[in-house]
């Protein structure tokens, strides 16, 4: 007997926390955009409003996407029990109260907000830990996931000026660190994705390099310590120029244009291909002075880390529902309206500034939030429903 | 069926009707032109307060930029305007058939500084690109005459960027392509509050203050008020008389109830009402006659004409430019 709803969407983990991704991520710019264009309400909430977008679309958003990813990969991986049912309603109901306590906080005493919010990734990683795993664990993986698990409260307390370092140093780490994890994930997907492509497309299968492979996580890893700490500095320019040839010289490994139609492999390689984007601006923005320091950062946030996690999110939802990795024609529609919004939020403030609300705030915000509506209405249904092979999960 | 005389009475009263109706609406309505900021929220009180002024039914029209109003005024569509009083003198000096009636903004220009928490004068502003929007028109005149003297050569010594609006202007600046701006309040006031949001410190230059410290006298300026044809001041001196009387409450109630009074004005405006209430408080509001202002608009043209007499139209405004 099948069950739709609530027990469906709690018998594995990508269940819930992929809809609250793509619901989150549709709505939580538009108190941002709001208040930037100067119209709906406003009110006064936990975090002042620039802070509170990143804050939200990196631990919202993406971390709902990043919990998803890991409740179901690594019990996939390390034979672990998956954590479902009662465990992973608690889990949900951490990351909601997170997200209600940052968006009307204000009213809450900081203390409660901080503490609510910045538990949600150390008790994931914990409930991860906690479950005994037959084999090796994704160790990189997690402890990339470890730093991160410290983020939100270090924002937090460099906001409230206890920790001595600049908030936005924080948001710049924790952005650096989801590169890193989406590199480190590229590393486990691809081998599935590119064999797919290839074997449809009739080439050869596909050979991993894993020299260029952690040439290219290596690279973003020091890109991320010295955006960190010093964003604008020439240094940091020549070291973000130097991971974007990293990146570039991975995808030489990756299949042909002909088998790119075949599978979600041009989603990966739309991502990879916004990741050399982004680090050349931020390489750039080291270098020349005349561009804003904050060149390349939408690059990175939306056109990579979203479209990675619309990647991601489509391919496990797509193999844990019990479904042909046959990409989805909303998914596909998804992908290059994230990739308007990326561009507008990226190219206007640079080479459209006279534009910069009309363009890059005002037209954005439908493009990306349809995005969203588009992958939710397509995969709502699936994640809310037992898999289409009856199997358990 | 209709008679011969009938039918001749009616072709008789036909274009005596038609004659009698643009007569009586011409002589009953006098559109106020306003630019869509502060002047705006004074005259919306105007006209709420005194709908119908000595038997004309008052009604506001918004213009956009001051050409639209140069060709407005030039061209008869318009007979009373609020307008930057150098706009004024420079349409009259070309012999167009305008004076003024009154002096109503005394101070509304700031320059806003990106990246600092103080400005330390305009010499700060040294080698920064300065966004102005339209070249020639009062933020740009003012903001020139103080560069030159305080010995700033605009060209050499910043980078001075023209733009087409206020609103390209703040664009501009929240996406950090310009490192300071010369505004009017209410943009100021707007442009202030979004650069907040995106995270951008700002420092504000007060360019009256400024004006005050190098040539002298109070922190005001005479920058905007009333003008109105010359011939409707002759033909009807009591309007003029009552448009002074009611501009001068007007402007006092605008003073005392700011947040009201950008409320009730955001139809025209257009504008977030918090933000022209905040504007409103910066700038710096306040009624003087044409007559009554004469020698602070006079010193104010005077400088202006130092730098170029093309700016007010080569020289200095006649008696019969002051209305009222």
């Amino acid at each position: 007997m099948s069950v739709n709803g609530p027990r469906s969407l709690l018998a594995y983990g990508f269940r819930p926390f992929f809809l609250l991704a793509a619901a989150w991520a549709m709505v939580a710019p538009l108190p941002w955009v709001g208040a930037l264009l100067g119209v709906g309400p406003r009110w006064p909430m936990a975090l002042p409003p620039l802070h509170w977008h990143g804050h939200e679309l990196l631990f919202g958003a993406f971390t709902a996407a990043l919990a998803g990813f890991l409740l179901t990969a690594v019990p996939s991986w390390t034979g672990a029990a998956p954590i479902t049912g009662r465990r992973l309603a608690a889990l949900v109901a951490l990351w909601l109260a997170g997200r209600a306590l940052n968006l009307a906080g204000a009213a809450v005493p900081p203390a409660v907000t901080i503490a609510v919010d910045s538990l949600f990734l150390p008790v994931l990683l914990a409930a991860l830990l906690a479950q005994r795993m037959p084999q090796r664990p994704p160790r990189d993986l997690l402890a990339a996931v470890a730093v991160l698990a410290f983020c939100p409260l270090a924002a937090h307390l460099a906001l409230a000026e206890v920790l001595p370092v600049a908030p936005d140093a924080v948001l710049r780490l924790a952005a650096g660190l989801y590169l890193v994890l989406i590199a480190m994930t590229f590393m486990r997907i691809l081998p599935v994705v590119a064999t797919f492509a290839q074997a449809r497309a009739g080439g050869p299968p596909y050979r991993p390099r894993p020299g260029r492979e952690a040439l290219a996580v290596a690279s973003l890893v020091a890109f991320t310590a010295a955006d960190a700490l010093a964003p604008v500095h020439p240094a940091t320019g020549w070291i973000a120029l130097g991971a974007a040839a990293a990146q570039l010289e991975r995808l030489a490994d990756w299949p042909p244009p002909r088998a790119w139609r075949h599978g979600p492999i041009a989603l990966l390689i739309v991502v990879q291909l916004w990741l050399v984007a982004g680090l050349v601006l931020r390489g750039w923005a080291g270098l020349d002075p005349q561009l804003p320091a904050y060149a390349g950062r939408h690059a990175l946030l939306i056109g990579t880390m979203a479209t990675a996690v619309l990647t991601v999110m489509s391919i496990a939802g797509l193999r844990h529902t019990g479904r042909p990795l046959t990409v989805p024609y909303a998914v596909t529609a998804a992908a290059t309206l994230l990739t308007v919004a990326a561009a507008l939020r990226t190219a206007v403030p640079l080479w459209l500034p006279g534009e910069y609300l009309r363009l890059g705030a005002a037209a954005a915000l439908p493009a990306w939030s349809l995005g969203w509506l588009l992958w939710l209405v397509r995969y709502g249904r699936w994640l809310l429903r037992p898999r289409a092979d009856s199997l358990p999960g | 069926m209709i008679s011969r005389r009938r039918l001749l009475a009616a072709a008789a009263a036909a274009p005596a009707a038609t004659l009698m109706r643009p007569v009586r609406s011409r002589s009953r309505t006098l559109e106020l032109a306003t630019p869509p900021g502060l002047p705006a929220v004074y005259l919306h009180r105007l006209v709420q307060q005194d709908p119908v002024l000595e038997g004309f039914r008052l009604a506001l029209r918004p213009w956009r930029n001051p050409d639209q109003l140069r060709i407005w005024i030039a061209s008869g569509r318009i007979a009373a305007a609020a307008s930057p009083t150098n706009v004024t003198a420079n349409l009259y000096n070309r012999g167009v058939d305008v004076g003024l009636v009154d002096v109503t903004v005394r101070g509304m220009l700031h320059v806003l500084v990106a990246g600092r928490s103080t400005a330390n004068g305009l010499a700060s502003l040294r080698g920064l690109r300065v966004g102005i929007p339209f070249r020639d028109d009062m933020p740009d005149v003012v903001f020139r005459r103080l560069l030159e003297a305080a010995g700033i050569d605009p060209v050499k010594d910043l980078e001075a960027v023209y733009l087409g609006t206020p609103v390209e202007a703040a664009q501009m600046f929240l996406a950090r392509r310009l490192d300071a701006l010369v505004l009017p309040e209410p943009a100021a006031t707007l442009v202030r509050e979004r650069a907040e949001l995106v995270g951008i410190p700002l420092a504000t230059l007060d360019l009256q203050a400024v004006w005050a410290d190098r040539f002298g006298g109070e922190p005001r300026l005479p920058q905007a008020g009333l003008l109105c044809e010359r011939r409707l001041a002759e033909r009807e001196p009591g309007l003029v008389q009552a448009l002074v009387a009611a501009s001068a409450d007007a402007v006092a109630w605008v003073t005392a109830h700011p947040g009201a009074a950008a409320e009730a004005a955001s139809e025209v405006t257009g504008l977030p009402a918090s933000a022209v209430a905040t504007a409103l408080g910066r700038a710096r509001l306040g009624h003087r006659t044409a007559r009554a202002a004469r020698p602070e608009l006079e010193a104010f043209f005077s400088r202006m004409a130092e730098m170029d007499p093309e700016l007010i139209g080569g020289t200095l405004p006649g008696d019969d430019f002051y209305l009222a």
